[in-house]
């Protein structure tokens, strides 16, 4: 029908159509859609705090180390020059070595610190060893990157060196003042063995100078391997699912749906039978206060039964419960918070069904002279079974996503060792419930792609939840 | 209903009994929290009834928080912020939604259909969500983009969130406004933008209340993103310090911090009830 679309299209037409929502979609999919796909990707990295976000200044500098190692280890002019600062920094160590063994024995034969021979033996080491700095120096000049002009805050030689080099001069200044014999032979010995370790370091730059050089370029690879992020297919899947905590998480949140959806399914449905008899006076008020649960933000709510409920706290002294340290109390209070939560939503729908009862069913029904129990099998049961189901599947799936209840009341506390059979044990939270494991992972451990990993794993045990009760609504449609 | 009887009149008067205590102990929590805030004594957990007429009350407590700097500061940001999330929610969504209820194009019945399946998911979803938002925003903030710990970009991210919720809820609405208003608009030679803003947005005042109190309550108790962010809101702040260390050394001010915060949702539950069983009925409700 071309007349109609033609009017369609000069009403409303495309262009116009995009506009108005391009930037809600745009918004939509960079903040909320864009992000799962990241942190789905994430899943498959080894991000951490580090990884997720590298420093660029961090990758440069190591970079540059690495350029700097490699050409000191094939340019040959650079790798003269470095031979040659090495082996002065040697033949000096050894004389060095030589005084520091003179000093020993004397200080160990019983020459007094006092005598001409151990203050010549002792000034004697001072001048060698002030040579030192200068050697420090031409050390540097030949081995310093950022002064063969690969700026970076990474060394290719031992960090150590220099100071074990400076403790060396520092040692040398200090004996010929010293007058007891026991300090003497303790700080000579001290040098002693600073100046064997640092000349075979030094030899082994000196014999195997290339393959100093590829060690280090091969440490420096595993410091840059360790900034980067990387792809590690489904090593995160492999670890969860071998982790203990994980494990454990997963056993403690299918024993809380166990025991929280029974628990405020039957409250919610009692307080609806109770405050829906006409017996109770004022009961309207009554259900409009029992719905304050709804009516409070969850900080609140949740501040208060911890406070309540804290082991110094009014229920938590009388009942001598104590969340930080027993995980049974704190999942009671769990379960117990979860009910004062839940227990609206279930008694709204029953409330609902049960004002479906018609009165004149029940009006017939007590001129038979049907017992209350015959009644409530029969009429009544029938009648709110559809909707409570429903209700029952919907909260079970609250309960399967707890997250707020246990951060709010103790954090998913208390942290203590996990054992779980065939994995071994770890050290975790006892009630870190599905979602608190992946935010514990987050925040806590700062195991980025980890905890992504947890949570591909979760939506993928929600959806089999959801599939579930999908099926069955569909199976069970003629009657629960 | 039956004759009045002795027993009947006994078993009214012992379910009502049952009724009021049942009430007491539910709403225990609440009673105890407005007790704890204003106890005279401000660094021990309220245990017994005894302690108030020991310690006495001190209501002044609230001006004392009132005047607290940091609940000041903490506060404006999360008004700041709320005011935001409900400018870019109205100038974003709104249009959006007139243009799925009025526009036929390419994607739109996919695109509803993917919003209805993201506005029924639980909350579940939604702290997931968030942690990979997290992850994401660090990603971002390294690149460049001061994320961390600006509050500016709260909003957006509310707003965000809200898309296919109010995207549905308002396009419901424009669906039952009849199109002659805005063809009687259109053929006077008004732009869109003025159709959408001056014609159908005041013509649908109860949608517009509702995406305002939507944004609102949602914005005001955020607090997982926030505290991921570093951005002092209310929320932010009561869960940050009144859940850590210090709540636990002063439960009395934190419990009247928590109360202060909790009034604008009580408030809002309250008066917008009618609006809230609205959208409840247009079938827009979240698990």
């Amino acid at each position: 029908m071309p007349s109609r679309k033609t009017r369609a299209e000069i009403l409303y037409p495309r262009r116009v159509a995009y506009t108005l929502v391009l930037a809600s979609i745009a918004l939509y999919l960079f903040f909320s859609i864009w992000p799962i796909l990241f942190s789905i990707g994430i899943a498959f990295t080894d991000a951490n705090d580090v990884k997720i976000a590298p420093n660029p200044k961090l990758v440069e500098s190591i970079n540059n180390a690495i350029a700097c190692a490699t050409m000191l280890r094939d340019n040959t002019s650079y790798m003269q020059v470095a031979i040659g600062v090495v082996r002065r920094v040697d033949s000096l160590l050894g004389s060095i070595n030589q005084s520091l063994a003179d000093i020993y024995k004397m200080t160990a034969s019983g020459v007094s610190p006092s005598s001409l021979e151990y203050q010549l033996a002792a000034s004697d080491l001072y001048n060698k060893a002030s040579q030192l700095p200068s050697i420090l120096s031409d050390f540097e000049k030949a081995f310093n990157c950022t002064q063969l002009g690969y700026p970076t805050d990474k060394t290719v030689v031992s960090s150590d060196v220099e100071s074990n080099l400076t403790r060396l001069m520092e040692l040398s200044s200090y004996l010929p003042t010293l007058q007891d014999p026991g300090r003497i032979l303790n700080l000579t010995s001290m040098g002693l063995s600073i100046v064997s370790s640092s000349i075979s370091y030094f030899r082994s730059i000196e014999t195997d100078y290339k393959g100093y050089f590829n060690s280090v370029i091969s440490s420096l690879e595993a410091d840059k391997s360790n900034v980067e992020l990387h792809f590690i297919g489904l090593s995160n899947f492999q670890k969860l699912f071998t982790d203990p905590r994980f494990i454990y998480s997963l056993y403690k949140t299918l024993l809380f749906v166990a025991t929280s959806v029974p628990l405020k399914v039957s409250v919610g449905v009692l307080l609806a039978f109770l405050y829906s008899t006409p017996l109770v006076y004022g009961r309207r008020v009554w259900r409009g206060l029992l719905l304050t649960p709804w009516a409070l933000p969850l900080l609140l709510s949740g501040m208060m039964w911890k406070y309540i409920f804290y082991p110094s706290g009014p229920m938590g002294l009388a009942l001598h419960l104590d969340i930080n340290n027993n995980e049974w109390h704190a999942f009671l209070v769990y379960n117990l918070f979860e009910m004062w939560l839940a227990y609206p939503f279930i008694m709204t729908v029953t409330m609902g069904a049960l004002s479906g009862v018609s009165k004149d069913l029940i009006e017939a029904s007590y001129i038979d002279g049907a017992s209350v129990w015959f009644r409530m099998r029969r009429i009544t049961l029938p009648l709110i079974s559809r909707p409570l189901v429903l209700a029952t599947i919907l909260t079970t799936g609250a309960s399967l996503q707890a997250f707020m209840v246990p951060l709010l009341i103790n954090g998913g506390g208390p942290t203590e060792t996990i054992t779980v059979p065939f994995l071994g044990s770890a050290t975790g939270n006892a009630n870190e419930f599905l979602l608190l494991f992946g935010y514990d992972r987050v925040t806590i451990d700062k195991q980025y792609g980890y905890a992504a990993a947890t949570y591909v794993v979760v939506v993928l045990i929600i959806l089999a939840y959801v599939a579930l009760w999908f099926y069955y609504s569909r199976r069970g449609g003629r009657g629960w | 209903m039956k004759s009045i009887t002795f027993t009947n009149i006994m078993l009214r008067i012992i379910l009502t009994i049952v009724g009021v205590l049942v009430v007491s102990i539910l709403l225990y929590p609440v009673v105890y929290a407005f007790l704890m805030s204003i106890m005279g004594r401000e660094g021990i957990f309220l245990t017994s009834l005894n302690q108030l007429a020991t310690y006495g009350i001190d209501p002044w407590r609230y001006l004392e928080v009132i005047r607290d700097p940091e609940f000041v500061k903490s506060l404006t940001t999360s008004i700041i912020v709320a005011l935001l999330t409900i400018l870019v929610s109205v100038l974003v969504i709104t249009p959006a939604a007139y243009g799925f209820s009025r526009f036929r194009f390419w994607g739109r019945d996919s695109l509803l259909y993917v919003y209805l399946i993201m506005s029924q998911v639980g909350g579940g979803f939604g702290i997931m969500a968030t942690v990979a938002l997290y992850i994401f925003l660090l990603r971002l903030n390294a690149m460049g983009v001061p994320v961390l710990g600006n509050m500016f970009i709260l909003p957006v991210i509310y707003s965000s969130g809200l898309v296919p919720f109010m995207t549905w809820l308002l396009k419901t609405y424009f669906d039952s406004l009849p199109k002659e208003l805005d063809e009687a608009a259109f053929m006077d030679g008004a732009s869109w933008s003025t159709i959408v803003f001056r014609v159908i947005l005041p013509a649908s005042r109860s949608a517009l209340i509702i995406i305002t109190l939507f944004s609102f309550m949602s914005a005001w108790g955020e607090f997982i993103l926030a505290n991921f962010l570093g951005v002092s809101t209310l929320a932010q702040y009561i869960f940050y310090t009144a859940f850590g260390a210090r709540g636990l050394e002063l439960p009395a001010r934190f419990a009247a911090n928590a109360i202060l915060f909790a009034i604008p949702t009580i408030v809002i539950y309250v008066v917008a009830q009618r609006y809230i069983g609205e959208a409840m009925r247009m079938g827009a409700v979240r698990g």
